[in-house]
């Protein structure tokens, strides 16, 4: 293959010189520098609401250590880039088979260089596209994912262009990256065909995945990547093959470094079916229908991958799972109920799963409430702060209510552990505070956090622009600290608490919170009974369930 | 089950209900004083009847009832509505997707005026229709849909 008319390509989406505002602290939309992001470095995601007079599409700002109060936040513009897109299609796998033009469908992303808030789109079925984007001033890749991956490769731009309209882009035929899926079946090898995989490769530290493709029904696949370098190969597993097989999800490294392409065959071990049964039922034994039930292994018999598969109950409440053996945690998962927590989620951990498995009855948990009283910075009781628990895992539902003018909330919720956010109705008493409660049940008191002030206001060429939603990110670890919206005069306010410099952020995060006397009362009991008593209520009422039933069976099946 | 997490509209295009007319009457009562055997003379002022006001979308992003669906691509796609009752009655928010039903109040935002969810790059939701229910808890209620399209 000739480099010269290789796929990588020179191109740059650029935007044209930065705006001016009345404010102070004037934004500058630069790019963070490439040796790392300093510490307290924020980035700003606003997204203005949708109007029918002026297209403004989400975008970030990036705001320096240590000046965040009276931010003038000008909104870029948009702009866009339209053209045909085109690929080189090889009929047959070796190099230098003959090849046509032909248009291209494809999925297209605008990717920018410091992590801002990039633009999708993609290619009608005769190629054309339109790509409109935030008009950064700094760099942006442009990703082109062929909707069939075997046709031809991802391909990832890096390069400037003035250009506008007219941008006709071809892609070669890049370089394939083929081989055969086995797994083991009655100890026999077998072919899984129908199998779905992705390619993936990192772009700017952003993972960029190829769409999906799939085995032939002997096993086969073939995709294609644009250049030379490393890449991993996504088996998506949990889905059947055309033959029903189950197939385990794994991630394998593949280093392609000739032009004749790499063969990546993977053999997955034993696939031979395992199947689970049960009954969903509520803490009176009532059958439930309403409901998930999510599998995900912990470790399988055949050593490879790893497996999540979610089923339904029928109507009176059962649900057979197709499984690889191997040990599972389960997770039984209400669906959500408008009318209220009537039933909490209930997780059993450790199952072990062999062919033909009954679980028995798995009991939905009984709801709880989240009690206690927020407290502001300065310990003072904090009226009107919204309360927010979101559960860590299985529905991820959301809880949320007000506390009262003695800072007091009860709300009703799942008996999971959650992520209870608290966000002050008036900036002055305190930051938007994160606190990880592991047992609702044991929570007595929050306090806020003192935080830094953020503030400023929206606009776009001098207009106030209101209700635009702004987030506020640490620019290092793209943790969300807060969000606010904008008033009818484009200004915001809001407190967040900094992550401590050079701390891993998912601690700091929860030790600002926890840092107080109060909020370490609650996690500390928390950590202490509360989920030891949740959990091992949980998985001691449903493990032993499981375990027994599964052992029983399992010894009986053996002698 | 697809996961959500949790991150001027136009005039037309709204859908606005009712479920059945609400009447606000005022506290005092026609008084019917027998005239003549066949009628009454009626005093007192004519009871006015009001109708209460379906909540007002105040913004919204995406642009809603779109025919053109909303690309999600890998980063997801939040999706918020702001909205006031004129009446101060509480809006509540019902979010549900075509396939699933109702899947939640979605998460507070604007000292609960607004409510957002946060959709994930899931190749479930391709082709389902996103619904935002707001309703005042006074039989008006506005719906705003979005089609999905996931990349």
């Amino acid at each position: 293959m000739n480099r010269s008319c290789a796929t990588l390509l020179l191109l740059l989406v650029t935007s044209g010189c930065g705006q001016e505002s009345a404010f102070d602290n004037e934004m500058t939309g630069a790019r963070a520098p490439d040796d790392g992001i300093p510490d307290g470095t924020l980035r700003i995601d606003v997204s203005p609401p949708a109007s029918d007079t002026a297209i403004l599409l989400p975008q970030s700002h990036i705001v320096p250590p240590d000046n965040y109060d009276g931010l003038g936040i000008d909104l870029y513009g948009t702009r866009s880039v339209s053209g045909v897109l085109t690929a080189q299609v090889t009929h047959g796998w070796t190099l230098g088979a003959p090849t046509t033009s032909e248009p291209l469908v494809a999925g297209i992303l605008g990717l920018p260089a410091d992590g801002s808030l990039g633009a999708v789109a993609q290619s009608a079925e005769d190629g054309s596209f339109v790509l409109s984007y935030p008009a950064y001033p700094s760099t942006m890749y442009v990703a082109f994912i062929p909707v069939d991956a075997a046709l031809a490769p991802l391909l990832v731009l890096d390069a400037p262009t003035y250009d506008r309209t007219g941008w006709d882009q071809e892609i070669a035929p890049g370089i394939p990256v083929y081989g055969r899926i086995t797994g083991t079946v009655d100890g026999v090898e077998a072919s899984l065909a129908g199998l779905s995989l992705r390619i993936t490769r990192v772009v700017s530290g952003q993972v960029v995945s190829s769409a999906p493709f799939t085995t032939d029904r002997t096993g086969w696949y073939v995709a294609r990547v644009d250049q030379l370098g490393e890449y991993t190969l996504e088996v998506v597993g949990g889905a059947s093959t055309t033959d029903g097989q189950l197939a385990p999800a794994l991630s394998v490294p593949v280093l392609v470094e000739a032009l004749e392409g790499v063969e990546v065959p993977i053999a997955l071990g034993d696939v031979e079916d395992a199947s689970a049964d049960g009954r969903v039922v509520d803490i009176e034994g009532a059958w439930i229908s309403a409901a998930y039930v999510r599998f995900l292994s912990k470790s399988l018999d055949s050593g490879i991958g790893a497996l999540e598969v979610e089923v339904e109950p029928n109507a009176q409440g059962r649900f057979i799972a197709d499984l690889l053996p191997g040990v599972y945690d389960i997770e039984v998962i209400p669906r959500y109920d408008a009318d209220g927590v009537v039933a909490s989620a209930a997780r059993y951990e450790n199952v072990r799963v062999v062919d033909g498995i009954g679980l028995g009855e798995l009991s939905l948990g009984a709801p709880t409430r989240l009690t206690g009283k927020v407290l502001d910075a300065n310990a003072e009781p904090a009226a009107d702060v919204q309360v927010v628990a979101t559960e860590v895992g299985f529905g991820a539902y959301v809880y949320y209510g007000r506390t009262g003018a003695d800072g007091s909330f009860d709300l009703p919720v799942a008996d999971v552990p959650m992520v209870v956010t608290l966000t002050p109705a008036q900036s002055a008493s305190g930051a938007v505070t994160h606190v990880e409660v592991d047992a609702p049940s044991t929570v007595t008191s929050f306090q806020l956090d003192a935080g830094v002030s953020v503030s400023g206001r929206i606009a776009y060429e001098g207009t106030a622009i209101p209700y635009a939603s702004v987030q506020v990110y640490d620019a290092g670890s793209g943790v969300l600290l807060g969000q606010a919206f904008s008033d009818e005069s484009g200004g915001f306010a809001l407190r967040v608490s900094l992550p401590e410099p050079s701390h891993d952020l998912g601690d700091t995060g929860a030790d600002t919170g926890a840092d107080t006397a109060s909020t370490d009362t609650a996690s500390d009991s928390g950590a202490d009974s509360g989920s030891d008593t949740a959990s091992d209520t949980a998985s001691d009422s449903g493990a032993d369930t499981a375990a027994d039933s599964g052992a029983d069976s399992a010894a009986d099946t053996a002698r | 089950m697809t996961r959500l997490s949790w991150a001027l509209p136009t005039a037309g295009g709204l859908s606005c209900g009712k479920r059945a007319p609400s009447r606000v009457l005022p506290l005092w009562h026609t008084l019917c004083f027998p005239v003549l055997a066949s009628g009454c003379l009626y005093l007192g002022p004519t009871p006015t009847l009001e109708n209460n006001l379906p909540p007002v979308v105040k913004a919204a992003d995406p642009l809603p009832d779109q025919a053109e669906a909303i690309l999600i691509g890998p980063a997801g796609q939040p999706v918020y509505v702001l909205a006031e009752d004129e009446e101060d009655d509480e809006v509540r928010f019902t979010w549900s997707l075509s396939n699933e039903g109702i899947v939640g109040r979605g998460y507070p935002v604007s000292d609960g005026l607004g409510s957002q969810i946060d959709l994930a790059y899931d190749p479930e939701l391709d082709g389902q229709t996103l619904r935002c229910f707001l309703d005042d808890g006074e039989n008006d209620y506005v719906t705003l849909t979005w089609h999905l399209e996931v990349l």
